[in-house]
């Protein structure tokens, strides 16, 4: 079983939440905190399901239940390897190729926490969907409107 | 002409809110000020074809607007919309959250 969860997030940065706020044409500050809501909820959800970092997290991974000592998958744009440890959180040894990463020898439960960092190209081309979807989730849009919005995002 | 898509809203219209503060004068009687500008912001402003407006309203050289936007903080008791001074007759909010205003104003065509 896979298991993924986020330790940390980092806050939307300010130019992303103008771009917002242009794009929904909101006119004054009063709403600014429940926006910064919505939009780290988007930003949250579109990079999860476009597996592209868009905020700075420290995800968890957790691999349980493993028959043999395959290669792990990193989700994200995986910018540091914070600790790679057995389902006891005994430190393992590990090797690290591209998003892929091979403990040194078999556990049944491999538990990885490591950082991520967005990529500018990553931010430029989902800026638009990101807009999108916060807009949309401030609307209280349905959720077949928000799955399809979210769908633009691996185009 | 651009295709309108349901529920989405074009607010591409630079309009100015106003507000008319009161002013009481030394003998106590009590007057609207002039017109001060709050807040300016883009709206969808859809404006009423004046060939099939109401006889009364085309007698009255009066040009009806519908106007949508998203709710300010800001009081406002009326608004400037290119250049002209819409008198605001209905304000309501349209879903009920907040987000969106609906105002149903007019202006004089003499105004121009």
């Amino acid at each position: 079983m896979i298991e993924l969860s986020t330790l940390r997030i980092g806050e939307p940065p300010l130019e992303e939440f103008n771009l917002f706020k242009l794009d929904a044409s909101i006119p004054d500050e009063h709403r600014d905190a429940v926006l910064r809501m919505f939009l780290r909820a988007a930003m949250k959800e579109i990079q999860e399901y476009a597996d592209k970092s868009l905020l700075p997290c420290e995800l968890m991974l957790t691999v349980s239940g493993r028959e043999d000592n395959t290669a792990v998958r990193l989700y994200q744009t995986v910018s540091e390897i914070l600790s790679v440890t057995d389902g006891q959180g005994t430190a393992l040894g590990y090797t690290l190729s591209g998003r892929y990463i091979v403990p040194d020898r078999y556990t049944d439960t491999v538990r990885v926490i490591y950082s991520t960092e967005p990529r500018l190209d990553d931010l430029t081309a989902l800026r638009a969907v990101v807009s999108m979807y916060a807009v949309a989730l401030y609307e209280h849009e349905s959720p077949d409107v928000l799955a399809k919005i979210k769908a633009l995002a691996v185009c | 002409m651009l295709i309108q898509v349901h529920k989405t809203r074009r607010c591409n219209s630079l309009v100015y809110l106003t507000r008319q503060a009161g002013t009481v004068d030394d003998f106590g009687h009590v007057a609207l000020g002039e017109p001060e500008v709050v807040l300016s912001l883009y709206a969808e402003v859809q404006q009423m074809s004046s060939n099939k407006t109401m006889l009364t309203f085309q007698l009255a050289d009066v040009v009806g607007l519908d106007i949508y936007f998203r709710k300010p903080e800001a009081e406002f008791d009326g608004l400037l919309w290119h250049g002209h001074t819409v008198v605001v007759s209905s304000i309501q909010d349209v879903d009920n959250r907040g987000r969106w205003l609906h105002v149903q104003g007019y202006y004089q065509q003499d105004a121009l």
